[in-house]
């Protein structure tokens, strides 16, 4: 959980309604972002009713840096008031995530910085990156042999000779 | 008090996000002083806070926000003191900071959500494709990511979604893939890529869970022997008779090469409730079987016999009411249905929002007869020139473009767009048809009538058809080769315009293989007053017409002379020409002198260039020509 600390206010105003949100990485940034912005977040939004019930302003912190947060916001600030499947929590979730071009782009990251961002949008509970990510992930794998795999994300085989070249029948161990 | 500089923030980078993401930046260069804290406001008694009161001077540390661009205070508006809101407790946010430090590594150590999610999104929609190499066999994805490391081998096996696709090469991993992947419906899916054959037990295996099948593409060579001999369609469709399939939902049968029709009592006879798209590609069915239900709302049939008379098409529209998507090509009906005198109420499909034809025109006219079709539907219609010889393949459709046109014409007054794709020079009879009265009266004619001629050598249109051919049609285009040698033929061309080896593609002219044409103006009268034209008449009535919308000369060599002399025939007929708008000029090789000419010609609205420059011409000098009048 992160650590919040509350402060008594009354309200912060900002543009419109949307109120501010203070999120703090683990390098120390501060980062002041629309709670409108971050509301795709289930997890910034259960925070932010948490907040309501003691009528205290909160920063959150989160265990992710700077520069991975800030993609995870500008993510959230590009899909500020569209509605999304995954993140509707009343709807059943897809199979399979759809295929979105701007998130491709977005996602055209090297292999740690996906990672990171898909570990950030879980932390977050915001369903649609993560499936965005996934999605990235397996096209990354998708199609490649064990070794293919291990090498494209740096995955150790920690199996035992003969686990590893169980026969088929048991090769899911 | 201490100097802060408070930024608001916007990302450069994505438009979409602009204006709508606000970033707020605190710095302080020095520790803050008590009027400050005062200002910010009091630490509340949070339990979380009540044991130490953070350091001040870690309070605002430099927060330069990568990637962004930072704009200054003032163009944000904020009161300053506002921010002091946000307190943080240094200590533990220096306690999360070390935690929650990622590993470049740490894939393996995904949490188990997230490596689950990511191999559901590992479910392949084609899964021979990328397990079949040069014809060799490749493990399947779902096994190969099981035996990357122990973690994963654990997730991928709580993972049913990762084993739902089927693989057909080997018993042993379709029984490992039937196995992990219950209760969950699977997905069979066989493109035949001439590559591995699949495996006789594996598909037995796989096609005994019908039952569990939710979508089942088969794209073979039907006659493709098994790995055990035997042909794949005969186990198929076997296996497919033997079992209902209430988890179906899509069936797609594409075979390559050959009919092969599906057992009527396929699925035990039963009715595969959840089936909603069909799709049969030279395969047949019995419209009585199952599969037309009333819960299917996509219908694709390619070259499929199934109706024997229009009654029978028609029974069976009938039966799926709930239609969404209808295409149908080259359904051929028997010739012996061609007379039969239409009647009765068109089926309603209320509900059909895309229509695809794609065959004669009399297939056409009788599906159009056929249905009763919403009005704000999508509709395509792709008819072919009838002639036997054109189409061997399909012989059975014999009828001349004479006859056939009318009805293509009839059938296009349904359509929004309407193409006609001809092979020979039959165009003469096309335009004469167009000239004839029941046309030129109402031109109920689809919005955009696409003639496309196929063939070359080509000659020339009847002058005569031309102009009363456009007298109709709201608007036409002619995609074609010609030769400008044809000039002789007193047929229109191009030839002040072209040299004779030039070969070029402009829409709107037309040709046609003099014999051919010869003999269909012969047949309608025409012939005898053509050959009194030797020459080229110094007007061209075809040339400039009034509706013309788009002029396109594909692969010519232009010099400046020949520029000049079109766009001085442009230019002198400016006033008569009032909806050209668009000349496309394509792999052309123009001189800059002919390119300097395009750009002053008044009546050339765009020039777009496509294609290899050689010799002195280069890119530049035709790039992004945009001559409006």
């Amino acid at each position: 959980m992160p650590t919040i600390v509350s402060v008594d206010d009354s309200t912060v105003p900002g543009e419109g309604s949307s109120r501010l949100l203070l999120l703090v990485s683990s390098d120390n940034k501060h980062i002041v972002v629309e709670e409108d912005i971050m509301s795709r977040s289930r997890f910034i939004s259960k925070q932010v009713e948490g907040f309501e019930a003691t009528s205290q302003r909160h920063a959150i912190l989160l265990p992710f840096s700077s520069f991975v947060l800030n993609k995870v916001i500008e993510y959230c600030s590009h899909y500020r008031g569209y509605y999304l499947l995954e993140d509707d929590p009343d709807a059943a979730p897809p199979g399979r995530s759809p295929v979105r071009e701007w998130d491709q782009e977005f996602l055209d990251v090297d292999r740690n910085m996906l990672l990171r961002i898909i570990k950030a949008a879980h932390y977050l509970e915001i369903k649609s990156l993560v499936g965005s990510c996934a999605r990235a992930i397996a096209d990354m794998i998708r199609g490649k042999t064990t070794e293919e795999m291990r090498e494209i994300l740096g995955v150790e085989n920690d199996f035992t000779p003969e686990e590893e070249h169980s026969p088929s029948s048991k090769c899911t161990g | 008090m201490s100097h802060f500089m408070v930024r608001l923030v916007r990302q450069s980078h994505s438009r979409a996000a602009q204006g709508l993401f606000r970033c707020l930046s605190l710095s302080s260069t020095s520790s803050l002083d008590s009027e400050d804290i005062a200002l910010l406001g009091k630490v509340a008694d949070h339990p979380s806070n009540t044991s130490k009161t953070p350091s001040t001077s870690h309070i605002f540390q430099a927060t330069v926000v990568p990637s962004f661009e930072l704009l200054d205070a003032d163009q944000m508006g904020f009161p300053i003191t506002l921010l002091g809101f946000f307190v943080i407790e240094q200590t533990k946010m220096a306690m999360k900071v070390s935690s929650s430090q990622t590993s470049n590594s740490s894939i393996s150590r995904l949490p188990v959500e997230i490596l689950d999610k990511i191999f559901c999104e590992l479910q392949s929609f084609k899964q021979n494709d990328e397990e079949s190499s040069k014809g060799v066999p490749r493990k399947p994805t779902c096994l190969a990511v099981s035996q990357v490391c122990a973690h994963w081998r654990a997730v991928a096996r709580r993972c049913h979604a990762l084993w739902t696709a089927i693989p057909l090469y080997s018993r042993e991993w379709t029984d490992v893939c039937l196995e992990l992947s219950k209760p969950y419906p699977i997905t069979l899916r066989w493109v035949d890529d001439k590559g591995a054959l699949p495996d006789e037990a594996a598909l037995r295996l796989a096609l005994g869970e019908l039952p569990r099948i939710r979508e089942l593409v088969l794209d073979v060579e039907p006659y493709l022997p098994l790995q055990g001999g035997t042909s794949f369609i005969t186990v198929a469709s076997d296996l497919l008779a033997q079992r209902p399939a209430p988890n179906l939902e899509v069936l797609d049968i594409r075979l390559q090469e050959a009919e092969h029709t599906l057992p009527d009592h396929i699925f035990s006879g039963q009715i595969p409730s959840a089936l909603r798209t069909l799709k049969l590609d030279t395969c047949m069915a019995n419209t009585s079987s199952p599969l037309f239900h009333s819960g299917l709302t996509e219908l694709v049939l390619h070259d499929c016999m199934l109706w024997g008379t229009y009654q029978e098409m028609q029974e069976t529209l009938l039966q799926t009411p709930q239609l969404e998507v209808l295409k149908l090509s080259y359904w051929c009906l028997p010739r012996t249905t061609q007379h039969i005198v239409l009647t009765g109420t068109p089926t309603v499909l209320s509900k059909l929002h895309t229509l695809e034809l794609y065959g004669n025109t009399f297939e056409i006219a009788l599906a159009l007869r056929s249905i009763s079709i919403p009005q704000a539907c999508r509709q395509v219609a792709l008819t072919y020139n009838t002639h036997e010889a054109d189409f061997l393949e399909y012989s059975i459709i014999t009828l001349p473009i004479e006859e056939t046109f009318p009805l293509a014409i009839k059938a296009g007054s349904y359509f929004d767009r309407l193409t006609i794709s001809m092979v020979d020079g039959s165009v003469s009879s096309v335009f004469l048809k167009l000239s004839e009265p029941v046309f030129t009266g109402k031109p109920n004619l689809p919005e955009e009538l696409q003639l496309s001629l196929l063939r070359q050598p080509l000659g020339g249109i009847p002058k005569d058809a031309i102009p009363l051919a456009w007298a109709v049609l709201h608007r036409l285009r002619l995609s074609m080769l010609a030769r400008t040698r044809v000039i002789e033929t007193g047929y229109f061309s191009v030839d002040w315009l072209l040299d004779e080896e030039w070969w070029i593609r402009m829409d709107t002219f037309g040709g046609g293989i003099q014999e051919i044409v010869t003999r269909g103006l012969a047949a309608c009268g025409l012939l005898k007053a053509f050959r009194r034209t030797s020459t080229v008449p110094d007007e061209f009535p075809g040339l400039f017409f009034p509706q013309l919308r788009d002029l396109t000369i594909e692969s010519m060599q232009c010099d400046e002379e020949v520029f000049l002399e079109l766009f001085a025939e442009q230019q002198r007929r400016r006033h008569a020409v009032g909806s050209t708008y668009r000349v496309s000029i394509l792999r052309c090789d123009v001189t800059e002198g002919a390119a300097a000419k395009l750009r002053q010609a008044s009546r050339v609205g765009f020039v777009l260039w496509d294609g290899d420059c050689r010799g002195y011409t280069t890119r530049d000098s035709c790039s992004g020509l945009s001559i409006c009048i």
